[in-house]
């Protein structure tokens, strides 16, 4: 998994997704299927649809191993890559090409069209 | 008008002639038959069902008929017709009435999208239903047996019935299906309990159907809440030992158990997750009859209601 690669959340609303002591289910409307994910998939999902923009594996790595306060290591490292892999598997993010990702809202406000 | 206000000439009369219009829940079936084995279980087992008008709206169409040809005296057997389709495979004569209960719930799950409907029993007490959903064997019907002549109203023994719109558990209680040893079990456990014809050699075995609790029948138009979600499970030798069950893996366990699930699409998931949301959710382990009937009996309403009613009562 590249560190440059950029992902954004389908579908940033999460009402279909509900978590009960620390694990969660998500519905997707694409598939119509339901999908039970752990503790860690469902803070990493929760983490994407909190982005305002296209966010690389790097930051949401640093997000999350942060907010579940563990190492970022080769274990952590392969279990992103895995769910980030499983979710776009699961029509739930979708990798966003470099032309799309260089027009981000934060982008535009720094370099305002003329 | 309730089925035993007739007398057996009379039912048999009905199904051999124009069909006789049974209330199940909130279901109308118009069923059909001149195999004797269907009046006798009927007027047995469904005693104190009410009969419809015959200008009430119909549900389903139901008959059973014995086939034409040689299958007619040789090994003869039964066809279970749905309106104009033959839906099974016929099975043998001695099976009727175990075809017209396993017909019957086909009718609901495979029809009746009004609702979420799970495979699982559900039975009701102060309000609050549990939902006991589990493969065959587990020991499912057997507990629910025991359970509602032991206080608990039966809401169903085979197939949950959720109202999306409202959340609600729909009764639809009908005879409590019995499998092979379980047929015993219940024949000592509760020695009142109405039994009718045994079944032999079907796919599922030995098969007998035990009457439902009076009481259940004449209160099934009452909705219960969510109360519990419990996963049962026959363990021999085992004692009764409940213990927490994750919700996301009951959601996960009630929607692979539901027959139409995938056909709600979002709303089908809101509707679970609002069921699991109101349910105290538990495995649930047994060998003794009595020790899991001592077990449920502590269950209490969620506390959301019992807060509720404390405040009134204040």
């Amino acid at each position: 998994m590249s560190d440059q690669c950029c992902w954004q959340a389908v579908n940033p609303d999460l009402s279909h997704l509900k978590t009960w002591d620390g694990e969660s289910v998500v519905y997707v409307e694409r598939s119509g299927q339901t999908h039970l994910l752990s503790l860690f998939a469902g803070l990493l999902l929760t983490q994407m649809s909190q982005q305002h923009a296209p966010v690389s594996s790097g930051t949401l790595g640093e997000q999350l191993a942060a907010e579940m306060e563990l190492a970022w290591d080769a274990e952590f490292e392969q279990a992103l890559a895995a769910s980030l892999d499983q979710f776009e598997c699961l029509g739930l993010i979708e990798r966003v090409p470099e032309r799309i990702r260089e027009i981000t809202p934060e982008r535009i406000t720094e370099h305002p069209p003329a | 008008m309730i089925v035993s206000n007739l007398s057996t000439r009379d039912l048999l009369g009905l199904l051999s002639g124009p069909g006789l219009n049974l209330r199940t829940g909130p279901f109308v079936s118009r069923i059909s038959s001149a195999i004797p084995a269907i009046g006798q279980n009927l007027h047995l087992l469904y005693a104190g069902y009410p009969v419809a008008a015959e200008d009430e709206f119909t549900d389903f169409f139901v008959r059973l008929d014995r086939p034409w040809g040689v299958r007619r005296w040789v090994h003869p057997q039964v066809l279970f017709r749905f309106e104009n389709s033959t839906p099974f495979k016929p099975l043998p004569l001695e099976q009727a009435f175990a075809m017209f209960e396993w017909g019957l719930n086909w009718c609901v799950s495979g029809h009746c999208h009004q609702y979420l409907v799970f495979h699982a029993a559900v039975v009701e007490k102060d309000g609050h239903a549990m939902i006991l959903p589990a493969p065959a064997g587990s020991g499912k019907s057997t507990l629910c047996a025991g359970l509602v002549t032991h206080g608990w109203r039966l809401l169903s023994d085979e197939l949950t019935l959720l109202d999306p719109v409202t959340g609600a558990l729909v009764p639809l209680p009908r005879p409590v299906g019995l499998k092979n040893a379980s047929i015993d079990v219940i024949r000592r456990f509760v020695p009142e309990a109405v039994i009718g014809q045994l079944a032999n050699d079907t796919a599922k075995g030995t098969v007998a159907h035990m009457q439902a609790p009076r009481e259940s029948i004449a209160r099934a138009a009452e909705t219960a809440l969510p109360g519990w979600i419990v996963y049962p499970r026959y363990v021999a030798g085992a004692p009764a030992r409940l213990q927490g069950w994750p919700k996301a893996r009951a959601f996960m366990h009630m929607a692979n158990n539901a027959f139409n699930y995938s056909l709600h699409g979002a709303a089908g998931f809101e509707a679970l997750s609002q069921l699991v949301n109101g349910s105290s959710c538990h495995e649930f382990t047994y060998s003794d009859l009595n020790d899991a009937i001592a077990l449920f009996a502590q269950f209490r309403p969620p506390a959301k209601l019992t807060a509720v009613i404390s405040q009134e009562t204040c």
